[in-house]
């Protein structure tokens, strides 16, 4: 599927893997990204299942969850909006930086390379890219 | 199973020679949009038609919320059948006027909705229209009704990219609407496949494969991938 | 059974059969073309000595035979129309489905008869007004198409039945009766002609009525057996249409 964006936030579902973590990973990541702000209204469940075009039910589920993990609040009426609570954000911020850099370990340590060779390599690098 | 919206178990029919069903056995869960997939000639309709009373099996139960299908079961199903044409002498105004007076559960004010939602208009005369513009119109007949199943058979079949395009989002809409039991029947799997939370796969009148979307797509790959593996 | 539901069955029914058959313009043009040449017809030959305008009441003949037309097509036009599947599997028992059929083509039948009766006491009455010969003749003439009005409400149900019975069994695994249609409707259809070879005994060459002396027991029993023929057979059409339909 190609890239989606709906009310700030960015989507690329791929069908061959279920799509109900997807989406919400990357609610998550926009969350963390900044790239919808706090206390933003986000679409509903009908809007968001319409852009992406995948079931209401698949878009509620991962509201629910989003919801349980405090990062999006519900207002009755009103519609789903985004927590305010910045240390929340900050939270969500660093557990993903945290997953990522598991990753980056698992895949060099995968490869061969110890932390000596990591750190020099990222010296060199000159530290990530903005 | 009570929670089943439809069984089926050991379900046989054939047409002289040709086996529609073999054995038949499902059970599609209550409150999920399934989609029924196969090539021509695997059973699809003529399973769609058993649920409706329009077909009964040689052998073999097929059970619609508990009980078997007739023209009573009928109340609680909107079905669109395939190869359906509309009534010709009619306008969409009149073929509204059918539906809430003979279509259990219609609801006239969201058969409008949905009839400006697929972009076609009251006073349009269906002997005028075109097979997509007939097609949405037979669609937005069976959306309107608040009933606990609906049955599609190939409501995408030989229609217009814009019109599918308006279908499936009147199908999301609707979703959102209301929870329903809902079975569609479909070669367009590229387009739909996001809008199904369970699937059916028939081959020569058997069910090959059939489970919960997300999970599939978690052990197998897209329905498309899966499709490929079944029928390729 | 729903009245309410039952009345617009019916309604649809009506309006379908209407449209698919009136609203062709072929329709009327052969009608008009037939009345044209008849009113000619009658105007040149009307006054000739040996002309009986009554004789125009042979027209009748052929109702029960379009009538057969009338049902079957009732039936088969969901399947030409290709909306068989909305039909059958709208909540409604078959029988109910199948009666709606029915009543609409008899009301269609009663509606065409009234008119086609209509049409030829007024031709009637157009050559007898032409030719000067007063209007004894129309009189007489309401008398025979009373008559003729009586047998065709017997017939028009049992061909209108037959008719929706050939269509189902068409479409049914029952296709083999088929043939007995055709004997039924070869012996029976043509009933006024029975009658008259029955009654010809009595009547004298002159004269196209069927009865003269008032109509014997014998043949009240007839029609009303037709009645319930009629209502055989479309027994026959639900039980076919409920359980062996090839769908």
């Amino acid at each position: 599927m190609n890239e989606i964006r709906i009310g700030g936030l960015r989507f690329s579902l791929d069908l061959s893997q279920p799509l109900y973590e997807q989406v919400l990973e990357q609610v998550r990541s926009s969350i963390a990204k900044g790239e919808i702000a706090l206390g933003e209204k986000i679409p509903s469940v009908r809007e968001m299942a319409q852009a992406l075009k995948i079931n209401p039910n698949t878009v509620m589920r991962a509201y629910q969850e989003l919801e349980r993990e405090r990062l999006t609040e519900t207002r009755r009426g009103q519609g789903t909006f985004i927590t305010t609570d910045a240390a929340r954000v900050q939270e969500i911020r660093n557990k993903l930086a945290e997953q990522a850099v598991e990753q980056f370990l698992a895949k060099m340590e995968s490869l061969g390379f110890g932390l000596k060779d990591i750190e020099s390599m990222i010296r060199a690098k000159g530290g990530v890219s903005p | 199973m009570t929670q089943s919206a439809i069984s089926a178990e050991d379900l046989c029919k054939r047409y002289g020679k040709k086996i529609a069903l073999a054995d038949f056995r499902v059970d599609i869960p209550r409150g999920t949009v399934t989609a029924i997939l196969g090539p021509n000639g695997a059973g699809k309709s003529t399973f769609m038609r058993m649920i409706t009373g329009m077909v009964r099996p040689d052998r073999g139960t097929v059970t619609v919320f508990g009980r078997k299908p007739s023209w009573k079961t009928n109340a609680s199903i909107a079905y669109l059948p395939d190869r359906a044409r509309w009534f010709g002498g009619h306008t969409v105004r009149q073929a509204v006027e059918w539906g809430a007076k003979l279509l259990p559960g219609f609801q006239t004010d969201r058969a409008w909705e949905l009839i400006d939602m697929l972009g076609l208009g009251a006073d349009q005369e269906v002997a005028g229209m075109s097979k997509g513009q007939e097609a949405r119109l037979m669609l937005a007949v069976c959306l309107a009704r608040d009933v606990p199943l609906l049955v599609l058979d190939e409501p995408f079949s030989g229609i217009d990219m814009l019109s599918r395009e308006k279908i499936v989002a009147a199908l999301i809409d609707s979703f959102s609407e209301r929870s329903q039991t809902v079975l569609i029947s479909t070669h367009e799997i590229a387009e739909t496949e996001s809008l199904f939370d369970y699937a059916v796969f028939f081959a020569e009148g058997r069910n090959a494969l059939s489970g919960d979307v997300e999970e599939l797509r978690a052990r197998r790959g897209s329905v498309q991938d899966i499709y490929r593996q079944l029928y390729g | 059974m729903n009245i309410g539901t039952f009345a617009h069955l019916f309604k649809h029914e009506f309006r379908m059969d209407i449209r698919r058959m009136y609203a062709r313009t072929w329709f009327w043009a052969y009608a008009a073309v037939i009345l044209a040449v008849l009113l000619v017809a009658l105007g040149v030959w009307g006054g000739r000595s040996g002309f009986n305008p009554q004789y125009l009441i042979y027209f009748m003949y052929a109702f029960p035979f379009f009538m057969i037309g009338v049902g079957h097509r009732a039936l088969n036009r969901e399947w030409s129309d290709q909306t068989y599947g909305w039909w059958l599997t709208l909540p409604y028992s078959r029988f109910r489905l199948l009666l709606a059929k029915f009543a609409a083509s008899l009301v269609q039948g009663m509606i065409l008869g009234v008119i086609a009766f209509g049409v030829l006491l007024v031709l009637v009455l157009y050559t007898s007004l032409l030719h000067g010969k007063g209007l004894g003749e129309v009189a007489d003439f309401v008398q025979i198409e009373l008559q003729y009005m009586l047998v065709t409400a017997a017939a028009v149900p049992f061909m209108t039945a037959l008719g929706m019975a050939a269509a189902i069994i068409w479409r049914s695994k029952a296709k083999g009766l088929l043939p007995l249609i055709w004997i039924v409707f070869g012996t029976l259809g043509n009933i006024f002609n029975w009658i008259n070879l029955y009654t010809r005994p009595e009547k004298s060459e002159s004269t196209v009525l069927l009865f003269q002396h008032g109509i014997p027991p014998e043949v009240w029993a007839v029609l009303a057996g037709m009645w319930l023929l009629a209502g055989g057979l479309f027994a026959v059409a639900v039980y076919i249409c409920k359980k062996h339909l090839i769908v």
